[in-house]
């Protein structure tokens, strides 16, 4: 929807800012009227959309989490029908991050337990939906056969999406852009 | 050495919420030193008074805590003054001590489930009679107004209150008080209203407040029941006080305050309330009129309660059968799969034998 997608990637200044987003204040004016209770009110959380979406109050819940539907449908909180679908034109690749903190006391210990977690055998487990169901941070394809088999495996799931079923990654913007959007929207909607 | 202990229990008490006032209370004025506030200023005043939706915020709490102590107070009195020396009225208790016992926020969710459009009501007539095979499009909770916000309180409010009158009443000769009124010619409802409730009130008053105090803040209820876009004050400060910028955590410091002295504003306005209510009562009492205008509307407040005590029990009967609900889909009446795993899964967890289980956000 920005105009000039690359300048997501530099700080929003507030010429900028106007000018980029406009497409998207235009679009979001048109889609709000036509979400649940006219774009008025909220779920309070994303548990709380899921909820809905069990409920059939709802059609589709957003999730950062591509294993989410996996996860909910292994813990019972959605039907066995649910699926997951990215969009067509790709999909922001935001994912987890591990940091250690500038004053960390143990920082060797924290770099063998990010080394540890970043492991194939590691990363299949936690993506599993009987264990953690968190997706994968690495990409498959980069890894030792046996290693991808793992990944494949998880896969036969309906409900998780292989890598591949991910589409095209974009960028995340510059996080000024998501505080400024986040300001605007409470400034133009909450009333 | 006795006369030392009144002073120090006090100050046991209150020292701690002394501390706490003293930490709102400067964070509410910039000064917040661990996380960069040196400035003392009214800065986190012009930020909340920013905040787009603040008059939304404000009247809706103000709305819901008023409306809702008035409604229960109301419920409650009408009931007393129906039931009293009413042998049904004995097993009272017993039906309300699950719901002053079941914690708010369980009986929010639970009335939350209850009146949903995809909720046990409309599941238990769906579809045979209302031809609903989705959940329709209707608002229900979390509406513009509070109204559920403020229902949902009174399913908590109005039992406590009743339950704190009739233990006044045990304080008061109620039974010759209202058989002398009675010969003298007035209903056993107005008997009641007008003689037995002046001399109890000065008993419930504090918990009055404490309910109305109770409706102005609470949090994990309106979280629940309460319109979120934008929110009672309570919830403006509880997510400004978890926001990963903690530069809010200023201008929720200042909502804290503003909340508390809506609290005191609305005590003293409930207390002029009452002397208004007093005099009134008076004056008409001196009219000496027999007349029991008030029967009929009492019969109908009251049967409002048992009402709201009815809706309050469902709640906790519909959050009990999610416990045991396995897969539970619109528009069946119960649950189509039924497990105990949640309760052996978090009784194993209490044990500390099993392994945490990590739902991912």
């Amino acid at each position: 929807l920005a105009p000039d997608p690359t300048v997501l990637q530099k700080p929003a200044t507030k010429e900028i800012f106007a000018t980029a987003t406009a497409p998207l204040r235009a679009w979001y004016d048109a889609l709000r009227p036509t979400q649940r209770r006219h774009g008025q009110e909220y779920p309070e959380s994303g548990p709380a959309q899921r909820q809905l979406l069990n409920d059939g109050e709802i059609d589709l819940s957003v999730s950062f989490n591509p294993a989410e539907a996996a996860l909910s449908i292994a813990n019972k909180l959605l039907p066995e029908t649910a699926r997951v679908f990215v969009l067509d034109r790709g999909t922001i690749g935001n994912t987890s991050f591990v940091a250690i903190p500038y004053n960390a006391t143990n920082k060797e210990g924290a770099m063998l337990v990010a080394n540890f977690l970043l492991e194939p055998a590691t990363q299949a487990r936690a993506q599993d939906p009987k264990h953690l169901g968190s997706f994968t941070v690495l990409d498959p394809a980069k890894l030792a056969p046996e290693d991808r088999a793992r990944f494949a495996q998880l896969s036969e799931n309906k409900a998780m999406p292989s890598p591949e079923d991910l589409g095209k990654i974009l960028l995340e913007p510059h996080s000024s852009w998501m505080t400024q959007i986040t300001a605007e929207w409470e400034k133009r909607y909450v009333r | 050495m006795l006369r030392f202990a009144p002073p120090l229990t006090l100050s046991i008490f209150l020292a701690p919420i002394g501390a706490g006032l003293i930490g709102t209370i400067l964070p509410a004025f910039g000064w917040f030193p661990p996380i960069g506030g040196y400035d003392i200023s009214v800065d986190p005043w012009h930020k909340l008074f920013a905040f787009s939706g603040i008059w939304t915020t404000l009247r809706l709490t103000i709305m819901v805590g008023l409306g809702a102590t008035t409604l229960s107070f109301v419920l409650a009195t009408a009931f007393c003054a129906l039931g009293h020396q009413r042998p049904a009225f004995k097993r009272f208790e017993r039906y309300t001590a699950p719901l002053l016992a079941t914690p708010h926020a369980a009986i929010a969710i639970g009335f939350a489930f209850l009146v949903l459009p995809s909720g046990w009501l409309a599941r238990m007539s769906s579809p045979w009679l209302t031809g609903w095979e989705h959940p329709p499009v209707l608002v229900t909770v979390r509406d513009t107004y509070g109204l559920a916000f403020m229902a949902g309180l009174l399913l908590n409010e109005t039992p406590y209150l009743v339950l704190m009158m009739i233990a006044a009443s045990s304080q008061v000769p109620v039974v010759a008080m209202v058989a002398s009124a009675r010969s003298m010619g007035y209903g056993r409802v107005r008997a009641w209203v007008n003689i037995v409730l002046p001399q109890i009130y000065p008993q419930i008053r504090l918990p009055v407040y404490t309910v109305l105090a109770f409706s102005l803040s609470v949090v994990d209820v309106a979280i629940i029941l309460a319109p979120g876009n934008p929110p009672p004050l309570s919830v403006l400060a509880t997510r400004w006080f978890g926001d990963y910028n903690l530069k809010l955590y200023f201008p929720a410091a200042a909502a804290v305050l503003l909340q508390a002295f809506l609290v005191v504003l609305a005590v003293v306005l409930w207390r002029l309330g009452e002397i208004a209510g007093a005099r009134l009562g008076r004056w008409r009492l001196a009219f000496g009129s027999r007349r029991d205008l008030l029967a009929p509307v009492i019969v109908f407040v009251g049967s409002g309660t048992i009402i709201v005590g009815i809706v309050g029990l469902l709640s906790i009967v519909g959050i009990a059968l999610w416990s045991l609900a396995e897969e539970w889909h619109f528009p069946d009446a119960l649950p189509s799969r039924w497990t105990v795993q949640i309760w052996t899964s978090h009784l194993r967890e209490h044990q500390g034998g099993s392994r945490c289980k990590c739902a991912n956000e």
